[in-house]
């Protein structure tokens, strides 16, 4: 094959692999690496009655599974620096995680809505690349509600809320990092 | 002589006709004989006239090869070294041609090496309820988890590198691999230093342990064995960058050993995952 007739010019070059890889590590090594942490422990117990006053939600053992926080995820709104790659990167590391998952096979599942959610933050990055995560979010909690009705039958709403939650406050994180490095301009 | 007048010399004078070869098949063909050959003579009740049938074609090739290729040693090994002293190999990796190709298909071969580590270890495991088996030590996850920060970190650095060389940032090019061979030293101390010699000597787990002690040995082994090249071609990136031989054109060996980097940095996140944390245990016999 000449260097001329290259089908692979422009789309796969060793920067974008590099960060795939790089993204694809800190997302993974953020769930293996450090001690789990679920959206329960975090939450004050006032509020948790209040969304689950029957307080059956709370005392699951595979919601808390399900409910604990990705780290990898702070990295979503830097979808808007990072392009593709990135987004390969975030769900191989999502996919990573999700082969020990304790709530079973479906969870492999969840890297594919990681991966679409990622893909509209990529897609409505501008203006201010809010529209991008909160479509990720919803897409996120929604199928991690699924997930969570499917494998308990508990009560749908407490579930919702919970995923809700969980997913917009660690993009919420990373939104505020992604609006300080914007502003610092170290991502160009 | 400079650096760009052996350059300028080996892209003019030097021929490199004699660089291909197809011998790498031959010799392919020959090995794929002798694991069929193997394989037959452990099938009781098959054709042992066709094994060794096979082992005769294996030699055959393998004498083929030793008549032809050696001879040819000398020369090959001449121009590899002008390419080394040269710079950079000419062209960038994502241009298919002259690194790209290359590497890809070397990728790709170990991509099904470990593929069929992996393979053989879900097998083996598929027929346990509990993993790792009773009675055997439970692998704590700090040691791992400070092996992924510093690959991760070392990945970061070999970007910085490899975004540099193409701005013309020597200092980015110097101590980008400089730091990714620092950690990579640091990975392989702690696993072949550390971890291996702590898990032995205490006896919390050995290689005699059952399948899941001589699984975690071989595939970490591999993997250690796989770094341990990544940190040797790391170094010889890092040589030739403080003699400034890489530039904006000529980088493709850099590009090439950062790639072989960043592959192995993936392969280790499986491991952590399926070793450390009992990946895809869902597909575990019941109990």
């Amino acid at each position: 094959m000449s260097k001329q007739n290259n089908p692979l010019k422009g789309i796969f070059n060793t920067s974008r692999f590099g960060l795939f890889v790089i993204t694809a590590g800190i997302t993974a090594a953020g769930s293996l690496g450090l001690p789990e942490t679920s959206i329960f422990t975090l939450l004050p117990s006032s509020l948790l009655t209040a969304i689950d006053p029957s307080g059956e939600v709370i005392a699951s053992e595979k919601l808390h599974v399900l409910l604990t926080i990705i780290p990898g995820f702070m990295l979503a709104p830097f979808i808007a620096f990072f392009g593709m790659a990135a987004i390969f990167g975030i769900t191989l590391g999502h996919l990573v995680i999700a082969t020990t998952s304790k709530v079973g096979a479906i969870d492999l599942l969840s890297p594919l809505f990681t991966f679409l959610g990622l893909f509209f933050i990529r897609q409505y990055k501008s203006p201010g690349n809010i529209i991008g995560p909160l479509i990720f979010v919803l897409l996120i909690s929604l199928w991690l509600s699924y997930v969570g009705i499917s494998v308990t039958g508990f009560n749908m709403l407490p579930v919702m809320l919970l995923t809700l939650i969980t997913q917009l406050g660690i993009v919420s994180v990373g939104y505020v990092f992604y609006l300080l490095a914007k502003q610092l301009k170290i991502f160009k | 002589m400079t650096n760009n007048e052996e350059k300028v010399e080996f892209e003019h004078h030097v021929d490199t006709s004699e660089i291909h070869s197809y011998m790498p098949a031959l010799i392919g063909l020959g090995a794929g004989a002798f694991v069929a050959a193997g394989v037959i003579f452990m099938l009781k009740g098959f054709s042992l006239q066709l094994g060794a049938g096979l082992v005769g074609l294996f030699v055959l090739l393998i004498f083929i090869f030793l008549r032809g290729e050696i001879p040819r040693w000398p020369k090959i090994t001449k121009e590899a070294e002008h390419m080394v002293k040269a710079g950079g190999t000419p062209g960038e990796f994502h241009e298919i041609g002259d690194v790209g190709f290359p590497t890809a298909l070397f990728l790709l071969s170990e991509i099904a090496f470990f593929g069929g580590a992996f393979v053989a270890y879900f097998y083996l495991r598929s027929a346990y309820a509990v993993w790792p088996p009773e009675g055997l030590h439970h692998l704590d996850v700090v040691i791992p988890s400070i092996q992924t920060g510093l690959l991760i970190v070392s990945s970061i650095m070999i970007e910085w590198s490899t975004a540099g060389v193409k701005k013309g940032n020597q200092t980015a090019v110097k101590f980008g691999f400089l730091g990714a061979v620092i950690l990579g030293l640091g990975f392989v101390v702690i696993q072949m230093g550390y971890e291996w010699p702590n898990l032995l000597t205490t006896g919390e787990l050995t290689p005699r342990d059952g399948l899941f002690g001589a699984s975690f040995f071989l595939l970490t082994g591999i993997h250690g064995v796989h770094v341990i090249a990544g940190v040797i071609a790391n170094s010889v990136v890092t040589i030739k960058a403080f003699r400034n031989q890489f530039d904006e054109k000529n980088h493709g060996f850099l590009e090439a050993a950062g790639t072989y980097w960043h592959f192995v940095h993936i392969v280790w996140l499986f491991l952590f995952a399926f070793l450390w944390q009992d990946g895809l245990s869902y597909f575990q016999a019941v109990a």
